[in-house]
């Protein structure tokens, strides 16, 4: 694969995330707290796929640019389930979850992985989302909260989360090792990751699009 | 020895298809199997309506019934009766009087008022209030003895707790529903009636020897099959928080068996 296409194809994935950006913010006055920080958050990632396309002009190291989206897709998404889950009691956890995330995440840049692909901050980033998927589906079975589940926007955004996550954890997972010990150039796994970026993205915007058409609010 | 880059490469292209397998796989399942559950429950939810339909249903029913037999009493006997001491005492009008006469009036008065005790009865049994439950099914046996020639025996086992007025009136209504079923519906010769009282409450069986039915497996079904009267004595036994089962009665029949829990 050539540099030219890997490049087109991270484009590509940045442009689709313009596709839920814009549908959300046409609905943003009317939409749920959940979407609003899902909203945030494509605006983050937007601007972050921006700043690595043109780093070298912009004079920032690429890992940088991505540790600080993951910081903030973490803390957002983290926020986005808490309240999704709406359970006061996970408030504790979740916190206690972001805190060592954070102190990971800075240790990582500092001491372990520095310059080089912060993968581990993403697996275990990964990890906790899979599972966090999995315990929302659980919950829709448990509160059955509507006969057809593809009208809830939370359904969609939480299948996209499950599909991104789960589909780049073992790219996380063999990514440190592929670059600093066989010297990889990872187009073909960066172009794997912007493709299951740009199926992320049409899923949030079916969760956006849903919003406008579903009679329920919550979830 | 280090790992290949092929050896690497097929790690990541199973382990990625694995997660992504498991992923679609957790959708389609969530996806299918809710939609499958909330069907389920909007199933539940449409039989619960469709019980509680019956149950009112059957309420407004029996208290129609009650109404038309109590018009039919006042209006067949009473009415009756009363037309008749009328022309009895016309009959004496400008007439000497005569001891006789004035003898079937008052015979005819007595009868009267017998009659009305009776409707009286059947309406709101005094002797509940005043001697209890147990005296009641016993007067109820006796009064049914005397009129159909069916004998209805009574036990008591155990030591009696107090019931309150309500839950002595709608026990005493299950078991004359029940001793009623079994005369017109069942053909019974003999009725069997005993309380069985212990310290978790008290159990009525209500036993004949008559036809009896076949019970439906499905709890629903012999709803439907046995119509509102049963879902009327299902009723009552909800509402004293009881338990209702019908069983084949040996050799011939069927036996209702009421548990009643003791609150407090």
């Amino acid at each position: 694969m050539s540099l030219e296409t890997a490049y087109f194809i991270a484009k590509l994935s940045t442009a689709t995330t313009l596709i839920p950006f814009f549908l959300g913010l046409v609905r943003f006055r009317s939409m749920t707290k959940e979407l609003k920080l899902l909203l945030i958050l494509l605006g983050v990632s937007i601007t972050c796929d921006m700043a690595a396309l043109y780093h070298s002009e912009l004079k920032i190291g690429p890992n940088y640019v991505g540790d600080a989206y993951r910081l903030a897709e973490f803390i957002l998404l983290l926020i986005l389930y808490y309240k999704a889950f709406n359970n006061p009691k996970l408030f504790k956890g979740f916190v206690v979850v972001a805190f060592f995330y954070v102190l990971f995440l800075v240790a990582n840049v500092l001491f372990i992985q520095q310059e080089k692909i912060n993968s581990y901050t993403n697996i275990i980033l990964a990890c906790f989302f899979i599972v966090l998927a999995v315990l929302f589906f659980y919950k829709l079975m448990k509160d059955l909260p509507t006969l057809v589940v593809y009208q809830l926007p939370m359904f969609w955004i939480n299948v996209g989360v499950l599909v991104y996550f789960a589909g780049n954890l073992f790219l996380w997972i063999v990514s440190h090792y592929l670059v600093t010990v066989l010297n990889d150039d990872f187009k073909i796994y960066w172009s794997f990751h912007n493709f299951l970026g740009m199926i992320k993205n049409i899923l949030f915007a079916a969760g956006f699009y849903v919003s406008t058409k579903s009679p329920m609010k919550s979830l | 020895m280090s790992p290949s880059e092929n050896q690497i490469v097929l790690i990541f292209v199973i382990g990625t298809a694995g997660m992504l397998f498991m992923a679609v796989a957790i959708i389609l399942f969530v996806a299918f199997y809710q939609k499958k559950m909330i069907e389920e429950q909007l199933r539940r939810s449409a039989l619960e309506v469709d019980y509680q339909r019956k149950m009112l249903q059957a309420a407004l029913e029996s208290q129609e019934n009650e109404r038309q037999r109590v018009s039919k009493d006042l209006h067949d006997d009473v009415g009756m009766m009363l037309m008749t001491v009328r022309a009895q005492v016309n009959s004496m009008i400008g007439k000497e009087f005569s001891a006789a006469l004035a003898g079937d009036v008052r015979q005819l008065v007595d009868d009267t008022h017998e009659t009305v005790r009776r409707i009286s009865w059947d309406l709101k049994p005094s002797t509940l209030e005043r001697f209890g439950l147990a005296q009641t099914v016993i007067e109820m046996g006796s009064r049914l003895s005397v009129k159909g020639s069916i004998p209805v025996d009574f036990n008591e086992d155990g030591n009696p707790a107090s019931l309150d007025t309500h839950q002595e009136t709608l026990l005493f209504r299950i078991i004359q529903e029940s001793v009623s079923n079994a005369i017109r519906h069942g053909a019974a010769q003999r009725i069997d009636i005993r309380f069985l009282w212990n310290t978790e409450g008290l159990t009525v069986t209500i036993a004949d020897d008559g036809i009896g039915f076949d019970f439906p497996k499905e709890h629903d079904m012999m709803k439907v099959q046995l119509g509102l009267g049963l879902v009327n004595l299902e009723n009552r036994v909800a509402l004293l928080g009881g338990q209702l089962h019908f069983n084949k009665n040996n050799p011939s029949g069927t036996m209702v068996k009421i548990m009643i829990p003791l609150h407090g």
